[in-house]
């Protein structure tokens, strides 16, 4: 008998080894399926860390415009994952009820806040502020409100195109001589209002000055 | 077929000439909108308040008082831009600042708005233009302040907004600058 060819029905060490079953046709169009949609996602989610948001764009017109040095002293954003998570975590915490439900409204914020090295030229501040709500308005954000009181500047943008009061946005500035911030902040503007009428009774006020 | 390129070619050129025609309805202003001219802060650091409300904002607070304020959310819902300019006035300013005044004050009589209050009281002159489709509805209204000592304000509402209801509203929110408004122009 040649070694070379075993006989039949003789099992080699190899021929032991089982041979998984390969998968089915509709297995592995599900499985290309969830690998696309992990890849999708997660380029979703470097495309949307990537992209300027409208607060970086306003921070970045206004430090180019206002010139001088700025040192940034606080920058903090919170996504919608990082906000749902917060939500999450605080439910298991003895919170007053009014603090789960500003907790349940917002979406996303982000907060920078810089101190200029030596005292910015105020009379920039015209001019910055319309370059501002020219880059603003590339965003598709306008220019809600704008207060100029001695040294102070607050202005205020929102979306060209809110679509729902479930997911509003807004983007504040505020600079002075020793400070400039920028707030941007997405929420649902339901629960937000609902604590605003629970903690003023604004209702009941306009009843009564009505009469 | 012939005709069939000639038929293709006219519904594209139809096609065309409508969202053309519909593209220059959008941004053709509101016949109740003024326009008041390039206003700046004052160089001097001066008070400068600019608000500007567009129907975005505007009725997404309709929406949000539909449940608890009915009326006063049927009243937002007829308005369709809120702009209001406050500005201090000192002496680098003062001339043309009243200029402006002025000149909105005679565009807003040569188009045919109707002067419902007029007030000069010391150093104050104040005066509110409506411009009305009929009696059905106000379609805008303006309101000029100017305070020679210390600010002008200028204010325009752009909407479809029915007299009684302005009325209602200064009513319910104890306004009385809207309680005169609103009875100025349920009389005319």
């Amino acid at each position: 008998m040649d070694s070379m060819h075993p006989a039949a029905g003789a099992a080699s060490p190899a021929s032991r080894v089982p041979i998984p079953p390969s998968p089915s046709p509709r297995r592995r169009w599900v499985t290309r399926g969830a690998v696309i949609l992990l890849l999708a996602g997660l380029g979703w989610m470097v495309v949307g860390c990537l992209r300027e948001t409208e607060a970086h764009a306003l921070r970045r017109v206004l430090l180019s415009q206002m010139g001088g040095d700025w040192q940034q002293q606080v920058h903090v954003r919170i996504g919608p994952i990082l906000c749902t998570c917060v939500r999450v975590a605080a439910g298991f915490l003895d919170l007053e009820p009014e603090v789960h439900q500003a907790l349940s409204a917002i979406r996303g914020a982000e907060v920078a806040v810089y101190r200029p090295h030596a005292r910015p030229d105020l009379a920039r501040r015209s001019d910055a502020l319309r370059h501002a709500d020219e880059v603003m308005r590339q965003q598709d954000w306008d220019r809600v409100v704008a207060v100029i009181d001695g040294h102070d500047l607050v202005a205020v943008y929102a979306p060209s195109r809110m679509d729902s009061p479930r997911d509003a946005g807004c983007c504040v500035l505020v600079l002075d001589p020793e400070v400039l911030v920028v707030v941007s902040a997405r929420a649902d503007l339901q629960p937000l209002l609902e604590l605003v009428r629970t903690k003023t009774r604004w209702p009941q006020r306009l009843a009564r000055t009505g009469t | 077929m012939k005709a069939r390129p000639i038929i293709l070619i006219l519904t594209a050129s139809l096609t065309l000439a409508a969202l053309v025609a519909v593209a220059a309805e959008e941004t053709a202003p509101s016949p109740g909108y003024v326009e008041f001219g390039k206003l700046l802060p004052p160089a001097s650091g001066g008070q400068f308040i600019e608000v500007n409300l567009k129907d975005n904002l505007i009725s997404m607070v309709a929406r949000l008082a539909e449940k608890q304020e009915p009326e006063i959310a049927d009243l937002i819902r007829g308005v369709k831009q809120v702009r209001v300019n406050v500005i201090g006035v000192g002496d680098e300013n003062r001339d043309s600042i009243r200029q402006t005044i002025q000149k909105v004050r005679t565009d807003l009589d040569t188009r045919g708005w109707e002067r419902v209050v007029t007030v000069q009281e010391g150093k104050q002159d104040i005066g509110v233009y409506v411009k009305t489709r009929g009696t059905e509805a106000v379609e805008g209204l303006v309101v000029t302040v100017f305070e020679a000592e210390h600010e002008a304000i200028l204010v325009n509402i752009v909407g479809d907004i029915r007299p009684e209801k302005v009325a209602l509203l200064g009513e319910r929110l104890n306004i009385e600058p809207l309680k005169k408004v609103g009875a100025a122009l349920n009389k005319s």
